[in-house]
């Protein structure tokens, strides 16, 4: 489990910013990865066991693991740390699934859709505290910035940027103003870095969906229900940058990838 | 309708009322400051020329229009003396009783083309309108604060608000070097209502963990530097100060019914109750020296 023999699996859809960006961060630090796209299909053949794990699927993690085949558990070292992005998942729920619910960090990593190197990690209740400081040191090898933060529905920045993203289209549908100036006033009024639709834009809007069901799931609570602008826009498709169209449009020279 | 506004009434000399007759006066309109009593224009006539001092300092006004800039400002006690104003911009306190009985007041003393707008931040700008015979030409003009730094200017149209109105208003923004954004009048137009989740949702996270201070400086850090958010809702809270973002959140919840989303948390309440206010009383969510 030396820090220098780690050899990572990232467990994600090519077509998804983040999953290039993880893999891209890893690559600059000379750090070994392979990408697994189909968990239906047998692994990457590896000779080296894996050491670290990314799950970068936002919806329902478990998924992918349920599916999992016992040949991916074979290449996994016994030691192998388990990241997990948890917008949608609890870390303790993630673990509470798995034989070894020790290995489990949960992580959100939405600031990697607008090039921020700052992760929220959070361990899991069955989570053992040498597993948090090896997310820590792995983030800090591939030259991202790890904060560990309390264990709540949707860590911090998705947390509260999924609904500022929600007020914003909640404001957009009922027609207060436009979405330039819906954008305009949150930037040049309260100082935010960009504004909540072209931020959601940036994230992916089922990205934020997923953030705000979880939260509802969570707390029972209609104030995380989405709008149903939002709903609507995830049922036809239209995502955000990754899709060309979201509360914006977006030229395919503007695209990210 | 006379977009170009040559005299400008503002009603009220604090801290709005001050930025945007010192604005108004650097772009050249004449200005009429009215409030209630004498001592509070002098406190304005002495924070304007303050601000102005420091504008010449920073490069950003040429020294020898300082004095005719503040001679564009005249003072004045009297409602009269804004009869013959083509915009009047009201900034009294946030009391509904109170701005209803000036737009009234006003209605009866202002030439008939005249524009009234409100700086106020979350009152219903129909209301006032409807305070007035002349609801077509009432309408919002919200400042930030410090007005003569922020570039936003939310323009506010009232159930009854004309089309001439708004368009006249956004002219006057963009006169003033300012980017004025069209809202509907709806309960914190589109910044005090956007922006509620980023202190609702931070407080209800700091009260899911025991409240612990260390949270706090967690919370705030994520913003920043995951974020990229200029301040974290904390320390944003304690510039505001926490009683004035509590009546903030009051106000657009319960003028959405006690809709859920915009809840206020009692962390607020309790800070507000033990009188840590932030910033401006040297204790909130952090202490200050």
């Amino acid at each position: 489990m030396s820090l220098d023999t780690d050899h990572v699996l990232i467990l994600g859809d090519p077509a998804d910013p983040m999953v290039i960006q993880w893999r891209d961060y890893c690559v600059a630090a000379d750090v070994t990865v392979d990408l697994y796209i189909d968990p239906e299909q047998p692994p990457p053949p590896t000779d080296t066991p894996y050491t670290v794990l990314i799950n970068t699927h936002v919806e329902i993690p478990f998924f992918y693991l349920q599916h999992l085949s016992d040949s991916i558990y074979e290449a996994l070292d016994d030691d192998c740390l388990f990241l997990t992005n948890c917008l949608s998942e609890m870390p303790t729920t993630t673990a509470s699934e798995l034989d070894d619910d020790y290995c489990v960090v949960g992580f959100s990593a939405i600031g990697l859709y607008t090039g921020n190197r700052v992760i929220e990690i959070a361990r899991a209740i069955q989570t053992k505290p040498v597993y948090v400081q090896r997310a820590l040191d792995f983030l800090s090898r591939i030259g991202l910035q790890g904060i560990e933060v309390p264990e709540v529905p949707g860590l911090i920045l998705g947390r509260i940027v999924a609904m500022l993203v929600n007020e914003a289209a909640s404001a957009l549908m009922e027609g207060v103003a436009t979405p330039e100036d819906i954008d305009t006033a949150m930037q040049l009024g309260t100082n935010y870095p960009r504004g909540p639709l072209a931020w959601g834009d940036y994230i992916g809007l089922d990205v934020v969906l997923a953030t705000l069901n979880h939260l509802q799931d969570e707390f029972g609570e209609d104030r995380y229900s989405a709008v149903t602008l939002l709903t609507r826009m995830v049922d036809a498709g239209k995502l955000g940058r990754k899709t060309g169209e979201g509360f914006f449009s977006y030229h395919p020279e503007t695209l990210l990838r | 309708m006379n977009p170009s506004f040559n005299t400008i009434g503002i009603l009220g000399s604090g801290t709005m009322g001050a930025g945007i007759a010192q604005i108004s006066a650097q772009n050249g309109a004449s200005v009429v400051l009215y409030d209630i009593e004498q001592r509070f224009l002098d406190t304005a006539t002495a924070r304007i020329r303050e601000s102005l001092q420091k504008a010449v300092e920073k490069g950003k006004l040429p020294a020898e229009d300082l004095e005719p800039t503040c001679a564009r400002i005249s003072y004045s006690t009297r409602l009269e003396d804004l009869q013959d104003c083509d915009l009047i911009i009201e900034a009294v306190p946030e009391d509904m009783a109170l701005k209803k009985r000036i737009f009234g007041e006003l209605d009866g003393i202002c030439k008939p083309e005249t524009i009234l707008a409100s700086n106020t931040s979350s009152l219903s700008i129909t209301a006032l309108g409807g305070a007035t015979q002349r609801p077509q030409q009432v309408a919002g003009l919200h400042f930030f604060n410090p007005v003569p730094l922020m570039r936003l200017v939310e323009v506010i149209r009232g159930q009854r608000t004309s089309e001439e109105t708004v368009q006249a208003l956004q002219q006057f923004a963009k006169a003033l070097g300012k980017t004025p954004v069209i809202a509907q009048d709806t309960p914190g137009f589109i910044v005090n209502r956007v922006a509620r989740p980023f202190y609702g949702e931070a407080l209800k996270i700091l009260g899911e963990n025991a409240g612990s201070p260390e949270v706090i400086r967690t919370i705030d850090t994520v913003m920043r530097e995951a974020g990229g958010f200029r301040m974290g809702p904390f320390e944003l809270m304690d510039l505001i100060g926490i009683d004035v973002n509590y009546a903030v959140t009051q106000s657009v919840w319960n003028a959405y019914f006690q809709c859920s989303r915009y809840r206020p948390h009692p962390i607020q309440r309790k800070m507000v109750e033990a009188g840590l206010l932030g910033k401006k009383s040297q204790e909130g969510f952090y202490k200050y020296e």
